[in-house]
């Protein structure tokens, strides 16, 4: 025997590996295996929530001051209201969302609502600055329809920008 | 050779064991990093997902005021006075709180939620800012309720 410490290792490994039945086989590898699945599915899906709230902690809310819900031609609703920007720096705000909920609470529905000012769409808001909202496209979950929607909340988010123009991040 | 089967793990028996041990490792760490990569992709793109759902389903509250005095421990605590402003019972889940200093650096706070406030009814909220006071810094809030 040349190398006796390292085969003899090896060698009862493996004879030990070689006695175990194809069950306890196939359970040994599967079981760590699930483990491992396991533990790095959680770990990815805190990252994955996390990197979400970490995106969504950075916002802040412009007040909605007043809202009116119409209906279109179509009977989609339009959401029109006047948010105002109540910090003391400014403002970068996207789109107001309105989003529909049927009578058991559910989220049916989502309105998306530029921010204008006059006639012009606008997505910075100054310091106490007002401007209006209206909704111009609503997507609805599969079997649901605006008739359903007894319920609208709204978000109406934006960064905060720094004195030197940057997102507060 | 019984059946085809016993062919093929005869196969995949004689190719393993031609493997040198250092390759048989390769090929198993290699699959194990391959396994949990896949498997924190399916987590990531599920926590996404989640988190969003969870976000759409919320919406904000009518901030009436806010005060900002120091705390004990260094930092500031806020007390945000809110109003459910809707024509249905909402439950608070709680303010986030983001902004910055003088230097521009970002601060952030939390207040926890809990209350359930009827239509009109007004409750006061208290947080934590984690920033040294007295500081001259900016502060963003964000409400955030659910249908109760």
């Amino acid at each position: 025997m040349s190398s006796d410490v390292d085969d003899g290792k090896t060698g009862r490994s493996s004879g030990w590996w070689s006695r175990r039945s194809t069950f306890t086989k196939a359970t040994l590898i599967i079981i760590p295996l699930l483990i491992v699945g396991f533990l790095s599915f959680m770990l990815g899906d805190i990252n994955g929530s996390s990197d979400v709230y970490d995106v969504l902690h950075d916002k802040a809310q412009a007040e909605v001051l007043n809202y009116t819900v119409l209906s279109d031609y179509s009977g989609y609703p339009v959401v029109r209201g006047e948010i105002q920007n109540r910090y003391s720096s400014a403002m970068q705000i996207d789109y107001v969302w309105v989003k529909g909920f049927n009578r058991d609470g559910d989220l049916i529905g989502m309105g998306r609502a530029p921010v204008f000012r006059g006639s012009s769409r606008i997505e910075t808001l100054g310091p106490g600055e007002r401007a209006y909202f209206e909704t111009t496209y609503w997507s609805f979950e599969d079997g649901y329809g605006p008739e359903d929607v007894v319920f609208f909340g709204i978000t109406a988010r934006g960064n905060l920008l720094t004195p030197s123009g940057k997102f507060c991040t | 050779m019984s059946s085809d089967d016993d062919g093929k793990t005869g196969r995949l028996r004689g190719w393993w064991s031609k493997r040198s041990s250092y390759s048989r490792k390769g090929i198993i760490i290699l699959g194990i990093i391959l396994w949990a990569y896949f498997t924190y992709s399916l987590g990531y793109s599920e926590g996404v997902d989640s988190a969003i759902e969870f976000d759409e389903e919320r919406f904000q509250l009518n901030i009436v005021n806010y005060t900002i005095s120091p705390d004990p421990d260094g930092f500031c605590t806020i007390t945000v006075e809110i109003q459910n402003n809707y024509e249905e019972p909402v439950s608070v889940d709680g303010i986030s709180i983001t902004g910055f200093n003088s230097r521009e650096d970002p601060l952030y706070g939390w207040a926890f939620g809990g209350p359930v406030l009827k239509p009109g009814e007004k409750t006061r909220i208290k947080g934590t800012i984690f920033e040294e006071h007295p500081q001259n810094f900016t502060v963003g809030l964000e409400t955030q309720a659910h249908i109760f």
